[in-house]
């Protein structure tokens, strides 16, 4: 008896069959999605791998690493399963590297699309958010790229790269947009994208035959937000100013003039301390930069001050210019308030239902600890000049 | 003095040996006169060493005790030859002579142990090779495998009590250890369930391993066999208690744990740093053997997600156009090297290696190239096996493969969901194991510190309290009632 009973049991397991399996070869990896405004809603598009042709040791026939499907729907969720009608196979998310808007659906608010990946089970969020400057998502990604064979990686890559070399671009992730958004006294940013070139033959082959392909994917400036609505684009000085304010410049350059010749610098290290003082909306910032000589047609090792100066300046400039910018728009994206919040909840408990109109009055006033500790492999034998 | 002899008893017994052995073509009964007497030398054809019978200094001595009217003339006469004893009743003649003794009749009956045994030589282990250690292993004969074992260990306290069973083949049966570190209880078990179950015969040892096993339902091994006299040796050490059993070098040994089957005795014969090592990639490929092509599948079926876009990108390549599932390819392929593997082992070696071409051959390029299996479980499949031929004792090897399977489908049924609750499953049953009365986790649960430091790594033998550590968990643990 005990042993009929444990039998069907064990048949009992067999009946669950194989539950929400899925081979590799009935699914379909997307990378990418793109969305873009419809007079009726939205558009969605999906930029899936093709697998025989991305990976290695399989005979290729030539064709893109990448398909791209693209279908309308009322929602974002709506759209994506109306796409199932086109697709060959059923869409696997859990690979998507970015989800890519265009201006005039960030111009309208990004929460209603966001909460759909926030809220899908299949989707990891460790993704990247990008906003399409003038041109469609749909057009970003059919893009083709060389050299990378799937084009979102080639948008994640370059934004990498931007964000640690240059500093005016963020990988800015599904989470961290939340975090931002639920935050008190900090907006969201978002990196921005341009296409450059002939758009429109982006997508063929033929593109990327070239040395220089049709279309180029840039990674562009930051995009700002206030709440979950673009409200406008900084330029590149004050993305870098805004990567000082928020300590993400990991290693960037600067170009300052010194007694009529050019100098860059190498940015190696910024650290950026920002303390409310006791007068209000009054910040004292002390940034300290280590930095050494990249490129130099100067050759007074004397004026190692002025040439500190100027780097000082530079910043300054770079810091002010993004500040100006944000009071301007009256969108505080570095974080003043939470600083406040933060340091002085007395203060912040005070001001902060009319933050937005308070910030536009904020001051800041900088002091700068700049070393310049390397000049790089150039030696005297090696002409440097004397 | 004229010596008087009574032909009667002599011709008794000699009939009664004819009667009890007529059917034996290989029966010898050879008569010689001594004085009026005649004395019957009866044994079987081949099985007793006739150099070694000494007729004359026989007679000499016969006579001379005749003379000296003692009872026990041919008892004492024999002795010159080996050791004697008297035999009594017809069934005690029969034994004698079937255990290829000597039968020496004369009024009375005596035998002697001239035995001619024919058994090899010792050789060198097959089973489990070591680099540095030993290389002897033990014989069929028990004789010789008891000698082997005193060689070892010159102590007193070491002792056989020998056993013979099997009804019909009456085996010999040695139960070993040394007195006073294990534990007589433990012994007496033994002996108990060893006479308890009559079993017509003995051929290899495994046929009473089923008689000391507690548990019947399991796969796991709950008697240790080895044929190397180094690792019973430490075994006896440590408190077990061995069987060697006539006919077989596989001597066995109780209690066994879980670790000793993953366990070489070079463990001990190598730095402690680099055993340990060697120890821990052992227990690593336990898992790996166990658990490779479940977690595969179910990486591959399940959990997409956790799989790096790269790989999975790569996995998805090669498994376009494969016209079979995930799990009917990792079946196939695990059954087709099993076929191989049991064919490698019972081929002759003359054809092994057409075994081993065809194997490589179709299980991996051919297969692939047909596009019938995708090459990444090719891999899978071949590191399961590698890993497989890890452990130094061969029951537990046979075991996990038996286990993989039940993962394979707990996997494709439920994912990582269902390795993990078959890893649950095999934690408790395998708590519930014992060997003998022993757990059959020891040292490691129920947890002793000390022991335990000798499980996943080996310490070093000076900085032990006790270099034989598991006899002090021998000794607390009960010996569990059946």
């Amino acid at each position: 008896m005990k042993k009929k009973v444990i039998g069907l049991l064990c048949m009992l397991l067999l009946l669950s069959g194989c539950y929400s399996q899925t081979e590799l070869n009935e699914m379909m990896v997307a990378t990418a999605i793109g969305v873009d405004k419809t007079e009726t809603g939205v558009n969605v598009t999906l930029q899936v791998l093709n697998p025989s042709e991305v990976a290695g040791g399989t005979t290729k026939t030539g064709r893109p690493g990448v398909s791209c499907y693209s279908e309308t729907g009322e929602t974002f969720f709506h759209a994506l399963r109306r796409l199932t009608r086109i697709t060959p196979r059923k869409i696997f998310l859990s690979h998507i590297r970015f989800v890519a808007f265009d201006e005039a659906l960030a111009r309208e608010g990004l929460l209603p699309l966001l909460d759909f990946l926030m809220r899908d089970h299949e989707l990891r969020s460790d993704f990247s958010l990008f906003i399409v400057k003038e041109y469609k998502a749909n057009d970003l990604l059919k893009t083709l790229t060389p050299i990378e064979q799937i084009p979102a990686n080639k948008v994640l890559n370059s934004t990498m790269a931007t964000e640690e070399f240059y500093g005016t671009a963020g990988e800015n992730e599904l989470e961290d947009f939340y975090k931002a958004f639920y935050s008190e006294g900090v907006e969201p940013v978002l990196t921005g994208i341009e296409l450059l070139g002939q758009v429109d033959s982006g997508s063929s082959i033929e593109s990327i035959e070239q040395t220089e392909p049709e279309t180029i994917i840039k990674i562009n400036d930051l995009a700002l937000f206030r709440e979950d609505q673009l409200v406008g684009w900084l330029t590149e000085q004050q993305s870098i100013g805004y990567g000082y304010w928020t300590n993400h410049i990991q290693n960037t350059v600067s170009v300052v003039s010194v007694n009529d010749a050019l100098v860059t610098l190498e940015i190696m290290k910024a650290k950026v301390a920002i303390k409310p003082s006791e007068k209000r909306r009054h910040f004292d910032v002390t940034t300290t930069i280590q930095a050494s000589i990249g490129q130099s047609a100067w050759g007074d090792v004397d004026d190692l001050a002025k040439l500190k100066q100027a780097l000082s300046d530079d910043i300054k400039n770079q810091m002010s210019q993004c500040l100006d910018r944000l009071r301007e728009e009256q969108i505080d994206s570095i974080g003043l308030g939470q600083l406040l919040y933060q340091n002085q909840p007395s203060v912040w408990e005070e001001v902060k239902d009319d933050w937005d109109e308070t910030f536009q009055n904020v001051t800041a006033s900088y002091t700068f600890d700049v070393t310049i500790s390397q000049n790089g492999q150039i030696t005297a034998e090696r002409g440097a000049p004397k | 003095m004229r010596l008087t002899f009574d032909e009667q008893a002599t011709e008794t017994i000699i009939e009664q040996i004819k009667k009890d052995l007529r059917h034996r073509e290989d029966l010898v009964i050879r008569p010689v006169k001594i004085n009026e007497a005649t004395i019957y030398f009866c044994y079987l054809t081949d099985t007793v060493d006739i150099e070694a019978i000494a007729i004359e200094t026989l007679k000499q001595r016969f006579v001379i005790e005749k003379k000296r009217q003692n009872s026990d003339a041919l008892y004492y006469a024999c002795q010159e030859m080996g050791p004697t004893e008297k035999e009594q009743t017809p069934r005690d003649y029969l034994n004698v002579i079937l255990n290829h003794q000597l039968l020496v009749v004369c009024e009375s009956a005596v035998s002697v142990s001239i035995g001619k045994s024919h058994h090899r030589a010792i050789g060198e282990v097959k089973t489990q090779e070591v680099i540095r250690g030993p290389r002897e292993a033990f014989t069929e004969s028990v004789v010789v495998n008891q000698a082997m074992l005193r060689e070892r260990l010159k102590n007193k306290r070491l002792m056989f009590q020998t056993l013979t069973l099997g009804t019909e083949t009456k085996t010999d049966v040695k139960v070993v250890y040394l007195d006073g570190t294990c534990k007589k209880k433990l012994v007496d078990d033994i002996v108990k369930r060893l006479k308890e179950q009559p079993l017509e015969g003995i051929l290899e040892s495994h046929y009473i391993e089923t008689l000391l096993e507690t548990n019947v339902k399991t796969v796991f091994p709950t008697v240790y066999n080895t044929e190397r006299p180094d690792v019973i040796t430490a075994g006896l050490l440590e408190g077990r208690c061995a069987i060697i059993v006539d006919g077989t070098p596989f001597v066995l040994m109780v209690p066994a744990l879980m670790f000793d089957f993953l366990q070489s005795s070079e463990d001990y014969y190598q730095r402690a740093d680099i055993a340990s090592a060697i120890r821990i990639l052992r227990v690593g490929s336990f898992f790996v053997a166990l658990l490779t092509p479940a977690v595969f599948l179910a990486l591959t079926l399940f959990h997409q997600e956790v799989i790096p876009t790269a790989l999975l990108v790569s996995l998805a390549a090669q498994r376009e156009g494969i016209p079979f599932p995930a799990v009917t390819e990792v079946l196939l392929m695990e059954i087709t090297f099993e076929i191989l593997r049991e064919a490698g082992v019972r081929l002759p070696s003359a054809v092994g290696s057409a075994v081993s071409i065809v194997g490589a051959l179709v299980l991996g390029q051919a297969a692939v190239e047909a596009g019938i299996v995708s090459s990444a479980m090719v891999i899978i499949v071949s590191i399961t096996a590698i890993s497989n031929f890890v452990f130094p004792s061969y029951n537990l090897a046979i075991s996990v493969r038996l286990l993989r399977f039940m993962f394979i489908i707990s996997a494709t049924l439920f994912g990582l969901i269902g390795i993990v609750l078959g890893l649950m499953l095999l934690a408790f049953h395998l708590t519930t194991l014992d060997s003998v009365g022993i757990s059959y986790l020891s040292g490691f649960a129920p947890y002793d510190a000390e022991a335990s430091a000798d499980l996943w790594v080996r310490e070093r033998l000076d900085k032990r309290k006790q270099l034989f550590q598991l006899k002090t968990v021998f000794k607390r643990e009960k010996v569990r009632k059946r």
